[in-house]
């Protein structure tokens, strides 16, 4: 079992360095075949997990509070399976250019590698170095075309995680100097259940300050739309898909580890601020990858809400909008990713007749964007339906209503593209493992739809979903879009035509380091004044 | 308090320069120096006057706590790699736009792919 959960992490690390080192097309392709053995290991260690309990061990037989202990639970399971996933379609996607590349292939399995081996730390010194590990990786990749602007995007990237993880490491320093070990377990049961002394109170707002930037959240949020918009295709998808939930996951295990109840409403605001913030800006884009990048920021939002939201329901929604927007996420920009190959531009009033020229790629689009808003019969729809009903009876549940809006008023304009007519030279023909990774995407999206509803009345989860609130959910949609079709006419369409500038400003690297320190300071405050 | 009173104005000062200087190397040395303090703190804080090296049968006074060393070390080796990233970006940045200043990096447009 342990020796399984291992080889997860250095089966991909070892595959990596074997390929820089042999370099040949046949070793080469073996970065694709192992995806598919490593999602049944993953499989297998989630029944076993189902029969056996969650483990916690430590590396080299050393006691606990020792050596390195590794923590394996329902959450990881779920994480290590969206990771070979998303490793799986950016190694396929541009598999034409990469497959005699051995530096991309090396650095997306060593990515991989580290990112299973994050979904198991149980350890918040461990946790740091592999959260700085992977900010290195994704950093080497968003540059990996060593274009200007995704230079630019990718230095942006990696100093302001790099100014996050520093305060993380004081976090550790504060909690160590505090409690005197770095196991979470142990750290949950050195604290107590009692009120924080305020080293800790400082301590955990410094994890929430580096898990703020991680995430994106409100006002630290200015490194993602750059990098998102900046990174290829694969690396924009895979950093919205799969390393901003980084952030999501560090806030699960450190709910774990601290009584939530001190400061579930400091999380639920920023959840709430997030979410209006990213749906606003996105309605105000033109650039195709950034109105994908902002609603990253909006759905963030989103899960982090339900996080706070206090109750089970609240918590396995957001788990499973994590899944579920990792699959619309990334389908959506791996299409739009074959669109702007295809007509030569990313300005979203220049890409029209998606469905004449593709279908194929045009219908996946419509699945994704239709899994984004939540409409009925799609995955998304589940999920939010669960953060909404934890909210029933509070102001909360407005403010979902509100988001969700705004996303599909901004969809509207994203769904411009499907019709209508443009002038460019659209007869490029498309490599064909582009299009069989959107649409294997697509249908894996489908298919998640009833395996949710399975997942519902299954073993691991206590969370039912009646049929009326199926209904409801499906109501709330119709409702939703009547109006949106009246605003997305009467305002918002008029509105960016006549300021066509709002929105546009791009946040200084300075601004950005002011923002964290800020950040820092009002989380201090809060906890030690308030809290 | 005097230990944690000395780290703690590195850190200001290594983050007055990630706020205030808009030259990517400053910025880069500024997060290092942000980065030295808090290896300061650590290691300041685990250290008490009285107590020996970590090592056996070398001192007969008891051993400091090995630990925050262990960690702070690996902290220098990432330090170490982002820097050694970032300056890297920073030479291709300057071949491109021939400018190290972030708001004339920032506000330039690009054709896009």
């Amino acid at each position: 079992m342990i020796n399984i959960a291992l080889s997860l992490i250095f089966i991909p690390m070892v595959l990596a360095v074997m390929i820089y080192l042999i370099d040949k097309r046949m070793v080469n392709r073996l970065a694709l075949v192992i995806q598919p053995i490593l999602m049944i290991m993953t499989a297998y260690l989630a029944i076993h997990l189902f029969n056996n309990g969650e483990p916690t061990f430590v590396l080299g037989g050393w006691e606990r509070g020792v050596g390195i202990p590794f923590r394996l639970d329902q959450k990881s399971i779920i994480f290590m399976i969206m990771t070979t996933i998303g490793i799986s379609y950016s190694i396929s996607y541009d598999w034409t250019n990469h497959r005699d590349d051995h530096k991309y292939l090396f650095f997306i399995l060593f990515l991989e590698g580290s990112m299973m081996a994050v979904f198991q730390a149980a350890d918040i010194f461990t946790l740091f170095i592999l959260l700085e590990l992977i900010t290195i990786l994704a950093g080497i990749l968003i540059t990996y075309e060593k274009e200007g602007i995704s230079v630019k995007a990718g230095l942006y990237y990696l100093l302001v995680n790099s100014v996050g993880m520093t305060i993380y490491l004081m976090g550790v320093i504060l909690m160590y100097n505090s409690v005197g070990v770095l196991d979470m377990g142990l750290i949950h049961e050195a604290i107590g259940s009692g009120p924080l002394d305020p080293v800790q109170c400082a301590a955990l707002g410094c994890f929430l300050t580096a898990f703020a930037v991680k995430t994106a959240m409100f006002p630290v949020s200015s490194w993602l739309p750059l990098a998102h918009g900046s990174a290829p295709t694969q690396m924009s998808a895979l950093l919205s898909g799969l390393l901003v939930k980084l952030g999501i996951y560090g806030l699960m295990r450190f709910m774990d580890i601290f009584d939530l109840n001190g400061f579930i409403n400091l999380v639920l605001t920023l959840g709430i601020v997030t979410a209006i913030f990213g749906v606003l800006m996105a309605m105000l884009q033109k650039d195709i990858k950034l109105i994908l990048a902002y609603h990253t920021v909006s759905q963030m939002g989103l899960i982090i809400m339900g996080l706070a939201s206090g109750k089970y329901e609240g918590f396995v929604g957001s788990l499973l909008h994590d899944v579920n927007h990792f699959l619309f996420k990334s389908l959506l920009f791996l299409g739009s990713g074959v669109l702007i190959y295809l007509y030569g531009t990313r300005d979203i009033t220049q890409i029209r007749g998606v469905m004449k020229n593709q279908p194929v790629i045009g219908l996946s689009l419509l699945a994704g964007v239709l899994g984004i808003t939540g409409a009925p019969l799609f995955d998304g729809s589940l999920s939010k339906i669960l953060i909404e009903e934890s909210f029933i009876g509070q102001a909360g549940y407005y403010i979902i209503l509100l988001v969700n809006l705004g996303t599909i008023l901004s969809f509207m304009k994203f769904s411009q593209i499907f019709t209508g007519f443009t002038e460019r030279q659209v007869n490029v023909p498309i490599d064909k493992w582009k299009k069989n990774t959107v649409v294997t995407m697509a249908i894996i999206m489908m298919l998640t739809y009833p395996i949710e509803l399975i997942f519902f009345d299954g073993p691991w989860t206590e969370v039912h979903l009646t049929m009326d609130a199926l209904l409801k959910g499906a109501l709330e949609f119709a409702g939703l879009f009547a109006i949106a079709t009246v605003l997305f006419e009467h305002v918002l369409m008029p509105f960016i035509k006549k300021h066509p500038k709002v929105g546009h400003k791009r946040q200084g690297f300075q601004t950005a380091n002011s923002m964290i320190l800020v950040f820092l300071g009002t989380m201090w405050a809060y906890f030690l004044l308030i809290g | 308090m005097l230990k944690t009173g000395m780290s703690f104005l590195i850190f200001l000062v290594g983050f007055y320069g990630l706020i205030r200087s808009s030259n990517i190397i400053k910025s880069i040395i500024s997060l290092n120096v942000v980065q030295t303090s808090l290896i300061l703190l650590f290691i300041n804080l685990a250290m008490n006057s009285g107590s020996g090296i970590p090592i056996v049968g070398i001192e007969h006074l008891p051993p400091v706590d090995p630990l925050p060393q262990a960690l702070m070390i690996t902290a220098i080796v990432i330090g170490a790699s982002i820097t050694a990233l970032s300056l890297m970006l920073t030479v291709k940045i300057f071949h491109y736009y021939g400018t190290l200043d972030w708001h004339e990096i920032l506000e330039m447009k690009e054709a896009i792919r």
